[in-house]
């Protein structure tokens, strides 16, 4: 089920938050008794969340669940062999991401060298099941922390289950650590003030991913058809377009996500951790990677990064080897293609550079604007990367950006109102400009015309909830194309 | 504070849930009212129902049910394509011919060739236009005297200055016996300036708002990307030639027709797009079939194209041909079989607002936004009626697959026509000509397997984006008319 979708809407959420109200009011006889009830109730809604993309997923999810719960228990129980448990409860999930994920590739990879065609194995394709890269990462954030004993092991299964599961950050992070919910497991406070923050991050999140993403999702996706269907047929203005309205695109469609997680948390009672902190402000790639899929790099850096050893090594190349991995690493979690896995080294190259000298000479620049048009333009050819179904598609493209003939697809083939109207939102709602927003809010709260400007804020948040309910109604129109007859 | 957060509270959750409970509200108390604002969207389909039963897709079953059947659908989705369409039609209207006047000042755009050779013999012209620039010539003029001798009392019945959209020319009837004679001709202006290539879901927006149809290939068709080789051709001429061999053992006339589509004929509203190939595929297929065998095949293209120079033959604002490009049509088949046969030219005809406008609905476009179109009634033998029938005829709003009648038409004769959404407006004039009809959807010749085997005429028909689907039903009509007693 998404999050930008009606059934969502109109229908599931009201019923949780209307769900997770009536159990506030009904009279139970101490505080833990309800918030295990809230539990019970948001557990089941979080399963039949994940359950309506497929009974069968739910299964492995459950599984899982089952597995690193049991696993918490035995390590505790069984300390002599709670080594082995770990390593076990690690390759048990880490194994079902890596044939989830990986199988199709790997299977791919074999054929082609084994000079076989696609589909020469006879080997049936694996689906991949939504959010597991995210589900699995909490798991293991808690099974990893339980093993070094920077957690209480958790007794609860339904707890557990619940922490694994919560339906807001299941699917699409942020990736939430065991021990930053855990007391909010049992002793989350919700009042209205946290509802109101709540409604406000959700209106504004689902804005960004409907309102802007979507828009600019028009312009880059057409762009790639036309490069994969027809060829090498626009020149540098449509590839410079194409770039600037992914990296959009993925901000605004990612983030806006993390921001109806969070703001859905916070409605229920939780507090998660920010996600995104404006990270095309950035001034170096260190910096970008520090803003970007914040709960990502951590975990990274938590779980892989500091276990290899950091940069606390004896020498330079130690650490540069450890960054490498970690980016490949982020690299390969992102998905199942060469173009991840390159892009991921592609930043683990340009950090160790950053961190070998390049760094330095950020921070020493006093022309701190050339700062973010470097970071800006690494991060622009490396959403490329992302984006291209492969790498010969990328290099095709980024070579598009070097053409300066009129070519007969001009960036007007991409650009409608609403492409530009949600172009120029975008722009505006990023980084220095939210700054700027930021510090008139201040001012307007100091001058007492705070009470106004909220009202006004709410008044806009409802404005955009309606809109974003018309663009998606009206994407389930879907006329019969008679003329296929 | 918290009194104001309340508030705010509520207001979003009725935000959710209001819709809904208003809709059962409705349901309930005032059906009428709920019917009104419920009103079909022209969607050419069934809503989705509810599943009947369990299956692995219920969840998705269920998702589109709500989807399709949401509160105030109908209500939300006209409103957003009114808002779409006016303000994108704004948008090509005046702001975009600004950006096109500063970044593309001549009226000429050229650019160096594109396009690759695919190997075919004489691929024909490369480039970038607006299309084939199809050349209409000036009729010659029509003499005073009639053949019985008198002289014509020239009245003049109707007169179009020149336009973008219209031919200039005026049209005479004689009071005496009728007559009709076109004079004045102006070509109309033709717009060779930058006019980019952009879509509305199924809709290509073309200049001065005419419409063209994305699916199906249509563009590839268009730019000639589509050629087929020698092999390719004897092929389908193999398949073709094997009907004709069944056709003639058992004293069927056959006829194969394939109707240009829309994009060729009205090439000078299409936008700029790159051509690969200024080579017609089916021009040059027919060519081929003409040149190695005997088989009668139709593409009357020449003459749609010429019968604009009297009126238009294709809807501005759907794909079909309309009533006067259908009866172009007929007469070239009647011309094939030897009936008499009526120059476009000197019909008399009726306007009506009538029209149909599939393009608007399959863009997502607003009704409103396109309107002023027409077509004509031809009044081709009105002494003839229909005795009886069986199916739906209405050529805009409903039809059936198979639609058989009986007629007063002198020749007894079973008239079959295979094909598909074009063959319906052909009804209205075969049907004065042959006494038994049986118009069938390609997909549903199973259904008819006794009318083709009874046909005295059987008409293979396809517009020429569906010409693979036609190649791939002639075996099956082999098939059913071989296993004819």
């Amino acid at each position: 089920m998404l999050f930008s979708s009606l059934i969502f809407l109109w229908v599931f959420l009201p019923i949780v938050l209307i769900g997770n109200a009536i159990l506030s009011y009904i009279p139970f006889s101490d505080k833990e008794k309800r918030m295990m009830a809230k539990n019970v109730f948001l557990l089941c809604a979080s399963l039949i969340f994940y359950a309506w993309g497929g009974v069968s997923y739910l299964f492995l999810l459950l599984s899982v669940v089952l597995i690193d719960y049991a696993s918490g228990l035995l390590m505790e129980k069984v300390k002599d062999h709670k080594k082995m448990i770990f390593i076990l409860t690690i390759a048990i999930n880490i194994g079902l991401l890596i044939y989830f994920k990986y199988f199709n590739l790997m299977v791919s990879v074999a054929e082609a060298l084994a000079g076989r065609e696609p589909g020469g194995f006879g080997l049936k394709s694996v689906i991949l099941p939504i959010g597991i890269s995210f589900y699995i990462f909490q798991a293991l954030s808690y099974v990893i922390d339980a093993y070094r004993g920077k957690t209480e092991v958790q007794h609860n299964i339904l707890l557990f289950a619940l922490y694994v599961s919560l339906f807001p950050q299941l699917v699409a992070g942020p990736i939430v650590i065991y021990e930053d919910i855990r007391k909010q497991l049992l002793f989350r406070e919700e009042s209205k003030e946290k509802f109101v923050y709540g409604i406000r991050r959700f209106c504004y999140g689902l804005a960004k991913k409907v309102i802007i993403a979507n828009a600019m999702a028009e312009a880059a996706d057409g762009i790639w058809t036309v490069l994969c269907e027809e060829g090498e047929v626009f020149g540098a203005g449509v590839a410079l377009w194409g770039m600037i309205t992914y990296t959009l695109q993925i901000y605004y469609d990612f983030s806006g996500y993390s921001d109806m997680a969070i703001g859905m948390g916070s409605m229920l009672g939780f507090s998660f951790k920010e996600n995104f902190d404006h990270p095309y402000i950035s001034g170096s790639v260190r910096e970008f990677w520090r803003r970007w899929h914040i709960s990502l790099s951590s975990w990274f850096r938590d779980y892989v990064y500091i276990p290899l050893g950091g940069s606390r090594g004896k020498s330079d190349l130690f650490t540069y080897r450890n960054l490498l991995i970690v980016f490949f690493l982020t690299g390969v979690w992102h998905g199942a293609n060469f173009t991840f896995f390159s892009w991921g080294l592609y930043y683990g190259v340009l950090i160790v550079i950053e961190r070998a000298f390049l760094g330095e000479i950020l921070d020493k620049n006093k022309f701190k604007v050339l700062n973010h048009i470097y970071t800006m333009a690494i991060v622009m050819v490396g959403w490329v990367l992302f984006r291209a179904p492969s790498i010969g598609d990328a290099l095709i493209y980024l070579k598009r950006l070097t053409i300066f003939e009129i070519y007969p697809y001009t960036i007007l083939n991409f650009l409608s109102l609403r492409i530009i109207i949600a172009f120029i939102a975008g722009i505006i709602c990023m980084g220095p400009f939210e700054g700027i927003a930021v510090r008139i809010g201040r001012k307007i709260k100091e001058t007492g015309l705070a009470d106004i400007s909220e009202s006004v804020d709410f008044v806009f948040q409802m404005v955009l909830l309606a809109c974003c309910v018309l663009l998606i109604i009206s994407s389930s129109y879907n006329p019969f194309i008679y003329f296929q007859f | 504070m918290k009194r104001k957060d309340e508030i705010k509270i509520y207001i979003f959750v009725a935000m959710l849930v209001i819709p809904t409970l208003v809709w059962l509200l409705l349901g309930v108390f005032a059906k009428d009212t709920k019917a009104q604002l419920d009103f079909k969207l022209e969607e050419n389909r069934n809503l989705a129902s509810w599943p009947e039963g369990i299956s692995s897709d219920i969840t998705s079953e269920i998702e589109a049910y709500y989807n399709d059947h949401a509160p105030f659908r109908s209500m939300m989705i006209s409103v957003e394509q009114s808002l779409n369409s006016a303000t994108e039609k704004y948008y090509r209207d005046h702001i975009r011919s600004h950006i096109i006047e500063v970044l593309f000042p001549d009226s000429d755009y050229t650019a160096s060739a594109q396009g690759e050779s695919d190997g075919l013999p004489d691929p024909g012209k490369a480039g970038i236009d607006t299309g084939y620039g199809n050349e209409v010539t000036i009729p010659e003029g029509k003499s005073d005297i009639a053949e019985d001798g008198h002289t014509h009392d020239w009245v003049l019945v109707d007169r179009t200055e020149v336009s973008y959209l219209t031919n200039g020319r005026s049209k005479y009837k004689c009071s005496i016996c009728g007559e009709i004679k076109w004079e004045d001709f102006e070509p109309k202006y033709i717009d060779r300036s930058y006019y980019p290539l952009t879509t509305s879901e199924y809709a290509i927006l073309g200049r001065f708002d005419w419409l063209f149809y994305k699916g199906d290939r249509s563009l590839d068709y268009y730019s000639g990307k589509l050629l087929l080789s020698d092999d390719e051709m004897q092929d389908r001429l193999d398949k073709m030639q094997a009907l004709q061999d069944a056709c003639d053992k058992k004293g069927i006339r056959l006829v194969y027709m394939i109707l240009p589509n829309k994009e060729l004929v009205y090439s000078e509203y299409m936008p700029t797009m790159p051509i690969a190939s200024t080579v017609r595929r089916e021009e040059r297929l027919v060519k081929y079939i003409k040149e190695h065998s005997d088989l009668d095949i139709i593409y009357p293209f020449e003459e749609l194209v010429n019968a604009k120079r009297y009126y238009d033959t294709y809807y501005p604002y759907d794909t079909h041909w309309n009533n006067i490009g259908s009866f172009v049509g007929t007469m070239a088949l009647y011309e094939v079989l030897g009936l008499d046969t009526v120059d476009v030219s000197e019909i008399d005809t009726l306007q009506t607002n009538y029209t149909a406008k599939g393009l608007v609905l399959s863009g997502g476009l607003s009704l409103n936004d396109y309107t002023g179109d027409y077509d004509q009634i031809v009044g081709y033998k009105p002494e003839i009626h229909v005795i009886r029938e069986e199916g739906l005829r209405d050529q805009i709003f409903g039809y059936d697959p198979v639609y058989t009648c009986d007629t007063e038409a002198e020749r007894d004769m079973n008239f079959v026509l295979v094909g598909d959404s074009f063959r319906v407006w052909m009804l209205q004039y075969v049907e004065k000509d042959f006494s038994h009809l049986c118009f069938v959807q390609r997909e549903n010749a199973d259904q008819v397997k006794d009318e083709i085997q009874d046909a005295d005429i059987l008409v293979v028909s396809a517009v020429e984006r569906f010409d693979e689907d036609m190649f791939a039903n002639i075996p099956l009509l082999t098939k059913y008319i071989s296993e004819a007693d």
